[in-house]
This record gives C-alpha cells, structure tokens and sequence, in this order.
C-alpha cells in the first residue's frame, strides 16, 4: 500500500451528494470506504441525525464547509414507466455550483451518472462538465473517485483502485465477524455507524 | 527462512478472499499485497481456493457488489 505521511491525516472535506435508498447502498458503502481510506473526509447529510434541522440547511453547511463535492445525478432517470425520477440530487447540485460561482470558488466536482450518456438529456445544461458513469458498478465507482483525487492532488500517492476495492472487500467481512452485530444490521447499518466503523478499522489496520 | 511459532499461526488464520475484479475474480490471502491468482470465473477462482481450505483457512466468497456470498470455513 502507498505510504502515508501521517496516519488519518485529513486531506480535504468532500460532501456526497446521493441517492440514500437501500439500492444504492452497494454504491454508498464502498464510495464512502474509498474516500476514508485515502484520507478524505465524507460530509453527508444523512450523518447529521438532529431532525430539528431543516434538511436543505445541514446541505448548505456542508456545501460551505466542503473542499470539494461528489455529486451523483443517476437516479435522475426514471427506471420504467410510472417511476418518479429525483430531483433532489440535481437540485443540490445545482445550488453547489451556485456557491461555487458566487463565491469564486476553487472547489472541484466530480459528476456521476450511471449508464454512460444518460443524463445529458434529463440535464442538458451541465453537458461541458465531463460526467463519469459508475454503471451501477461499485468497483467501476472506486475506480472513478480514486482516479479523480490523483488528478487533484498529483503531488500525493494514493493506492490503486484494484487494492481500494480489495481492502474495502475485507473490511466489509469484519463487520459480519463483529459479535455486536447481526447480518440483518450489518445490512441495514446507518451511515454515521458505518462510517465510524471504517474509521475504526482503519485506525486498527494501519 | 525458519519461521517462528507466531508467524506460522497468525498465517494459518489468515483468510483467503474471493473477490470481483474487472479482468476476472481473484483470490487473495488478507493481508497480502498481491493476489494468490486472477481467474476467468468464480466458479474457477473458488475451485483454486480449495487448496486454502485445505490448510485449515477460511475463504470468503464475496459477491461482485463485494458483499458476501458464502462463508467456506477452512477444513480442520
């Protein structure tokens, strides 16, 4: 593995803009495990557990706070006909981008879509802006975060993806071999738990 | 090169993975940096792992999302 300048040394803050339903959970969890491994932080909304806040104010925060942003629109494609399609995803988005502009921002984004070309149409106004296409694939999807923090950060080393998705494979079997949890919670955990267990297993394996 | 009595022991619980990969399924031991083998299926891949069972490691069988299909306790 490449070697770290310090253990858990905070690179930069990414808030996760997603879908949060059971589906994509397979896209989530590694997403969240890549970007803890090569030491960036997820800010994500679902965290923050205060349901006094109103949600579009934690986003805000997040968009404030964050170094750069992740920002997956896939879900913005109805699946089959009667579908509802998402709009929360381009929304958030759309008020990043906002911030970024108004504030003359350097912060980066990096745009997700899942069949290759598919939100062009539903969205045509980002076209320029170079989405990647996960394929509903989570492996391809550690693939693309891992390879666009290189092209931020080129003066660091980071691991490859192959080894990213191979460590994310195995922390994913410690959970199942913790006696605190059962299969049905290991499945269902929530985002804040499951973060913090990475956090941990990283502290525990490096 | 002799090995001590840990090393040997921390080796013999080590487990073995299955894991999805873009060019086929490997198996690899955890911990190591490299995998034991990349296969054309899983089927293959998880027939190669039987030697590993064989030494008493257990072999994870991950499904491609890396999520686990089966557990295959390593043989006594």
């Amino acid at each position: 593995m490449a070697k770290r300048e310090k253990i858990n040394t905070i690179i930069a803050k990414v808030f996760i803009n997603c879908p949060f339903d059971a589906e994509y959970r397979t896209l989530l969890r590694p997403l969240l495990f890549s970007l803890i491994f090569l030491n960036f932080e997820p800010l994500i909304a679902s965290r923050r557990t205060d349901s006094s806040e109103i949600r579009l104010n934690k986003i805000l925060d997040l968009i404030e706070i964050s170094d750069h942003s992740i920002h997956d629109i896939s879900r913005v494609i109805a699946k089959s006909t009667g579908d509802s399609f998402r709009l929360n995803m381009p929304f958030e988005l759309g008020i990043d981008w906002g911030y970024k502009h108004f504030n003359n921002s350097k912060k980066q984004f990096l745009v997700l879509g899942g069949e290759k070309y598919s939100i062009g149409r539903a969205l045509s106004d980002i076209s320029g802006c170079d989405p990647e296409f996960h394929e509903n694939d989570g492996e391809k999807l550690v693939r693309i975060v891992r390879n666009w923090i290189v092209n931020l950060y080129p003066e660091k080393q980071f691991d490859g993806a192959s080894e990213i998705w191979d460590q994310y494979n195995f922390f994913y079997t410690s959970l199942y071999e913790n006696k605190n949890y059962s299969n049905e919670d290991v499945e269902s955990m929530p985002v804040s738990e499951y973060i913090n267990n990475i956090c941990r297993w990283q502290d525990n394996h490096h | 090169m002799k090995q001590t009595g840990k090393i040997q022991l921390m080796a013999k619980n080590d487990k073995y993975h299955i894991i999805s990969r873009n060019e086929g399924w490997a198996v690899k031991r955890e911990g190591s940096s490299r995998a034991a083998g990349v296969y054309s299926t899983k089927d293959a891949a998880t027939r190669a792992s039987d030697s590993f069972r064989n030494q008493s490691h257990d072999v994870v069988v991950h499904k491609a999302d890396g999520t686990i299909s089966e557990w295959r306790k390593g043989k006594k």
